[in-house]
């Protein structure tokens, strides 16, 4: 009786620790504006993501101020006039890796995977599905993502004045290189 | 007996194997916002950016300072009293020029110079930012120094350097809306003159603001050359378009180098001595910012 109390012990701690949860805090994530009059782009390298191996769960959370421009000035008003990073300063996408089966996290190799979930910007929470990469070397998994943002979707406004220097879909691409904890 | 105690005894392992096995799923049953991974981030801080549109209230030193690597040049106009009547076009006939330009050293450091056509006034100075207020409010205040001197090339009137100290202090209280403090020292030519200079931005749309500024003079030196002033009060708009920034204002203040419109602003409110002005700044980036970083 009491050796089976204790695999049961045993079996609880275990679950604990089967979690694979691979995460990091410095993941990057740049977007980019092309119009004829003007390219944009910015990069943040202070994301935060999570991926749950067993559950395919995946995260993302950044800091919207911590975009850096190659002007002061536009990085001002992107914090200030586009993003409202007063009311908004988190951008965030909670999801999952819709075919997780396919991706084999005990052996090295790029899957590419889709992935489902709520991506949360400027106020506005919407529903996407995002294709992307898994890719799995030893300890590390490194996700990857390329995928458009339409600004009228998420209620940024531009007004008529910038309108030629500011693309009305962005392009956002990610890329972080996750450690298994 | 013996039952009651082996009954204790298995409580006590199923309470022991619920613990175990349950824990995990407790653990993240305390997690909300959305979060089961990544768990419940603490609020991160920033630096308060955007506290005024530009480094100028309207002729006051704002909160804002230029960017490391930036240039900001800024053409300044001030026209006639509104009094002069309809004959001068409302002032409008006679206008006087600022021309200058700051640039950020290095980050929380810039120079700026300029040269007034009102007494051929050539003014320079640093400003240094000691605080930035933070979103977290562990700082709460933005707080600079600005050191200037000024002097004129009309020989008649005294040709020496005055020199301006000014401590300015304040805070973005909400997205909209903005306040300073600016204690104020200017010494030189015939003395001392102490004023406190305050002001404020309200946001009316996201790219314009109302601003106001008072600049009360507590003391100054005795003597014909110091009668006849009057304390400087502006209003007036901020309207930034891009790369400018537009500011529009009624002013009694003709002159735009400190001791100017902080010790002779000789316009009066009350007797239509104000007039309109504008000031014209547009940023460049001289260096990339990532030099900063």
């Amino acid at each position: 009786m009491k050796y089976f109390f204790c695999i049961i012990v045993v079996l609880g701690l275990l679950q604990h620790s089967e979690a694979q949860v691979y995460s990091t805090s410095s993941g990057t994530i740049k977007f980019f504006s092309k119009t004829t009059a003007e390219n944009i782009d910015a990069t943040n390298n202070q994301v935060k993501a999570a991926l749950d191996a067993k559950t395919g769960n995946i995260e993302f959370a950044v800091s919207v101020n911590s975009f850096l421009f190659k002007k002061a000035l536009m990085q001002k008003h992107f914090q200030e006039n586009y993003m409202e990073t007063i009311k908004f300063p988190k951008s965030t996408f909670i999801g999952s890796i819709t075919d997780n089966t396919a991706v084999n996290y005990g052996k090295d190799g790029t899957y590419p995977v889709s992935v489902k979930g709520k991506l949360t910007m400027h106020g506005v929470n919407r529903e996407v599905t995002i294709p992307g990469k898994v890719s799995i070397s030893s300890k590390k998994a490194l996700l990857s993502a390329d995928f458009n943002v339409l600004l009228e979707e998420y209620k940024i406004k531009v007004p008529a004045n910038n309108a030629s220097q500011i693309a009305k879909s962005i392009k956002v691409s990610v890329d972080c290189s996750l450690q298994k904890k | 007996m013996l039952i009651a105690k082996e009954m204790s005894s298995i409580k006590l392992r199923i309470l022991f194997i619920f613990t175990a096995v349950l824990s995990p799923a407790f653990l993240s049953a305390q997690q909300d916002s959305g979060f089961s991974l990544l768990g419940d981030e603490p609020a991160e801080s920033s630096k308060v950016e955007n506290t005024f549109k530009t480094t100028r209230v309207i002729n006051l030193q704002s909160l804002e300072l230029t960017d490391a690597g930036v240039m900001d040049v800024k053409i300044n106009h001030r026209f006639g009293a509104v009094g002069l009547g309809s004959y001068e076009a409302f002032g409008l006939d006679n206008a006087s020029v600022r021309i200058g330009a700051e640039y950020g050293i290095v980050p929380n450091l810039a120079v700026n110079i300029g040269r007034s056509s009102l007494g051929r006034m050539v003014d320079a100075g640093l400003k240094y930012r000691l605080m930035h207020q933070t979103s977290d409010n562990a700082r709460p205040l933005s707080l600079l120094i600005y050191g200037g001197a000024a002097r004129t090339a009309l020989t008649m009137m005294g040709s020496e350097f005055v020199y301006t100290a000014q401590l300015i202090a304040g805070r973005k209280e909400t997205d909209r809306f903005s306040w300073q403090i600016a204690p104020s020292l200017l010494s030189g030519g015939t003395g001392q003159v102490i004023a406190m200079g305050v002001g404020f931005r309200e946001k009316i749309t996201p790219r314009t603001t109302f601003n106001a500024e008072y600049i009360p003079v507590f003391s100054r030196p005795e003597g014909r050359g110091n009668t006849g002033f009057y304390n400087s009060f502006s209003v007036g708009l901020d309207v930034e378009t891009g790369g400018h920034v537009f500011q529009l204002h009624f002013t009694n203040s003709a002159g735009m180098a400190e001791p100017q419109f902080i010790a002779q602003t000789n316009g009066s409110w009350m007797s239509r001595g104000f007039r309109f002005g504008f000031n014209i700044s547009r940023v460049f980036t001289v260096v990339n910012p990532d030099k900063f970083r």
